[in-house]
């Protein structure tokens, strides 16, 4: 996937036959994150106001259930994903593309969740098993996906890439 | 010969719910991001741009804080802004939660 050009505000990408393919794959996923489900929440001091907390995944939960009726609905919407030979053009403005960086991140720390949060920081190398190998696929892929979007948005950045 | 004193009806205060409302307008609040080892550097650099209207330079020292450090303090703000602060960082999948701040 590749920009081709920006024209009034709209991001316009080209998707190989390829790209058609594992992008779907990835975007299949979504919703996959949940913040109780999240291990990072665990490994820090109990956030003030839990409450709250609770209120905020009720509303990040619904959040995620309208995001994937939108995703449906752009993966159908043949005037944004165009079919061009056997790949396609995706035409996305500045808030799709910040609602997609969403979407996609999802799907990557949920794959980072069902492959076993590794944290080679932390000693837990990656050990991909028959059962875990493709969310650490997915993980790799939307990681992909996310910074052809950044470099759109960016420019070329050096960071680009680097896992923290 | 002293005025009558004319009782005084003054309004009946919550002190509890006065202090909350007076607590939640303080920028009292700390808006704190996490280190992972999941979300990229380039990616989180990007939220805090979008999320603070930061400029990309402020934002990087931020992600490097989060990166080197574990942590980064991202603004301090009354407890409204930084609930929605934190709704927006977790929104993109970052690991932010908010504090008191004790100081």
């Amino acid at each position: 996937m590749r920009l081709l050009h920006i024209q009034s505000g709209h991001f316009v990408f080209r998707l190989t036959a390829r790209d058609r393919v594992l992008l779907g794959e990835v975007l299949r996923h979504y919703p996959m994150a949940s913040h109780e489900a999240d291990p990072r929440s665990r490994r820090t001091p109990a956030a003030e106001n839990t409450s709250s907390q609770t209120l905020l995944d009720e509303a990040l939960a619904a959040g995620k259930a309208e995001g994937r009726r939108r995703l449906d609905a752009l993966l159908q919407d043949r005037q944004r994903l165009a079919p061009r030979g056997t790949g396609a053009q995706l035409t996305l403005d500045r808030n799709d593309i910040e609602w997609f960086l969403q979407v996609l991140n999802d799907v990557r720390v949920g794959s980072w969740i069902r492959a076993g949060c590794p944290d080679p920081d932390q000693g837990r190398e990656p050990r991909p098993t028959q059962a875990t190998a493709p969310f650490f696929l997915t993980m790799e892929l939307a990681a992909y996906y996310e910074c052809v979007l950044l470099e759109a948005l960016h420019g070329p950045s050096p960071a680009r890439g680097d896992s923290r | 010969m002293a005025d009558t004193i004319q009782p005084v009806i003054l309004p009946d205060l919550d002190p509890t719910t006065d202090s909350q409302g007076k607590d939640a307008l303080e920028p009292g609040y700390l808006v704190i991001c996490w280190n992972d080892p999941v979300n990229l550097m380039v990616y989180v650099t990007h939220v805090f741009q979008v999320v603070f209207g930061w400029n990309r330079q402020k934002a990087e020292v931020h992600m490097l804080q989060v990166h080197r450090q574990g942590k980064s303090v991202l603004v301090r703000e009354s407890l409204e802004r930084a609930e929605h602060y934190v709704h927006q960082l977790q929104q993109y999948g970052l690991h932010a939660t908010l504090e008191r701040d004790r100081e």
